[in-house]
C-alpha cells in the first residue's frame, strides 16, 4: 500500500481481531497443555508458582516465535504485526529478529529454572546452566536493541521500566505485606522471579497500549 | 499534541518512509507523531521544522496561552 492512502479501517481491525482469536486460542490450549503436563501426577503436581512461571515462559516464547515468523518473511510479517506494509518489516527486521530472539531466551530461562526446582523435571545444576546462559545472552540481545532504537522505542522502554517498577511494588510490595501480617502465604522464589519477568510483559503491553499503539495504523 | 506534520509531509509529497529515512527515524515514530500518538523530542521537533522550512510553533499546536 502507498502510504500516505488511508487504509480501511476495517481491514486492520480485523487483523488484529483475527490475531487476537488465534493467540487467546493458542494460548488457551499451550497453557492448558502446560498445566496439564505439570499436574499430571508428577513430581511438580500442585506448584501454582511453577505453573505460572512456565505460563509466562510460554508467553515469551509465543511472542518471541510470532515476531521471528513476521521479521523472517516480509509478507508474512505484514499480515502479523502491527506494520504499514512488507517494506517496514525489512527495514525493521534486524530489530525485530533481535527482540524474537531475547523473548524467546528469556522464556527459556524461566522456565528452565522454573523446572529445576525441588523434584522438578531438570537437575538445578543444569537448570542454572540453562537459565542462567539463556539469560546472559538476552541481556547481551537487549545492550544490542537499546543501542539500535531511536527515540520513540526508548521512550517506550523507559515508561515501560516505570510501570514494571510500580507494578512489582504493588503486587509483590502488598503481598509480602500481607504475608508479614500472617494473612496469605509468602511469596515463594519462584513466586518472585516469576513476577520479574511478568511485571515487564504486563507493562509492555500497558504502555503501548495507553499510547494507541496496539491499535491498526492509520 | 495536535500538529500539522503530514500536511507537511504530503506537501513535499514524502512517504512516511521518506521523511523518517530523512530525519533518521522509524517510520514508526513519524506514524506515531501524525496520529498524536508520541510527542517527539525537542532535537527531533527542531530537526523537523528545519527540514520543511518552517518554525516548531507551525509544526506543532500548543494552546496554551499565558496569564496576563
Amino acid at each position: 500500500m502507498v502510504e500516505g492512502q488511508s487504509k480501511p479501517l476495517w481491514s486492520g481491525w480485523r487483523k488484529v481481531a483475527g490475531l487476537s482469536i488465534i493467540g487467546g486460542i493458542g494460548g488457551y490450549f499451550l497453557g492448558k497443555f502446560a498445566a496439564e503436563s505439570v499436574n499430571d501426577g508428577g513430581p511438580l503436581a500442585n506448584l501454582v508458582g511453577v505453573e505460572v512461571a512456565l505460563l509466562v515462559s510460554l508467553l515469551y516464547i509465543m511472542m518471541g516465535l510470532f515476531v521471528g515468523l513476521g521479521s523472517l518473511s516480509p509478507r508474512v510479517g505484514a499480515a502479523l504485526l502491527n506494520v504499514e506494509d512488507a517494506d517496514e518489516v525489512r527495514e525493521e527486521g534486524p530489530t525485530l529478529r533481535l527482540s524474537a530472539a531475547g523473548c524467546i531466551l528469556i522464556g527459556i530461562s524461566l522456565a528452565s529454572i522454573a523446572l529445576g526446582g525441588a523434584g522438578g523435571l531438570l537437575a538445578p545444576t543444569m537448570a542454572l546452566l540453562i537459565g542462567g546462559v539463556s539469560l546472559f545472552l538476552a541481556t547481551l540481545l537487549s545492550v544490542s536493541i537499546i543501542r539500535k532504537s531511536e527515540e520513540l522505542m526508548r521512550a517506550v522502554m523507559q515508561e515501560t521500566a516505570s510501570a514494571s517498577y510500580y507494578l512489582l511494588f504493588a503486587v509483590l510490595g502488598i503481598w509480602s505485606a500481607i504475608a508479614y501480617l500472617g494473612m496469605a502465604p509468602a511469596p515463594r522464589a519462584i513466586d518472585v522471579l516469576t513476577a520479574f519477568w511478568a511485571a515487564p510483559l504486563l507493562a509492555t503491553f500497558w504502555t503501548i497500549g495507553r499510547r494507541g499503539m496496539m491499535a491498526p495504523r492509520s | 499534541m495536535l500538529n500539522r506534520l503530514r500536511d507537511h509531509r504530503e506537501a513535499k509529497g514524502w512517504s512516511q518512509g521518506e521523511l523518517a529515512r530523512r530525519l533518521g527515524v522509524s517510520r514508526q515514530t513519524i506514524n506515531a507523531v501524525e496520529t498524536d500518538k508520541y510527542d517527539p523530542s525537542l532535537p527531533l521537533a527542531l530537526r523537523m521544522a528545519k527540514l520543511f522550512a518552517v518554525t516548531v510553533p507551525d509544526l506543532f499546536i500548543d494552546e496554551w496561552e499565558p496569564e496576563e
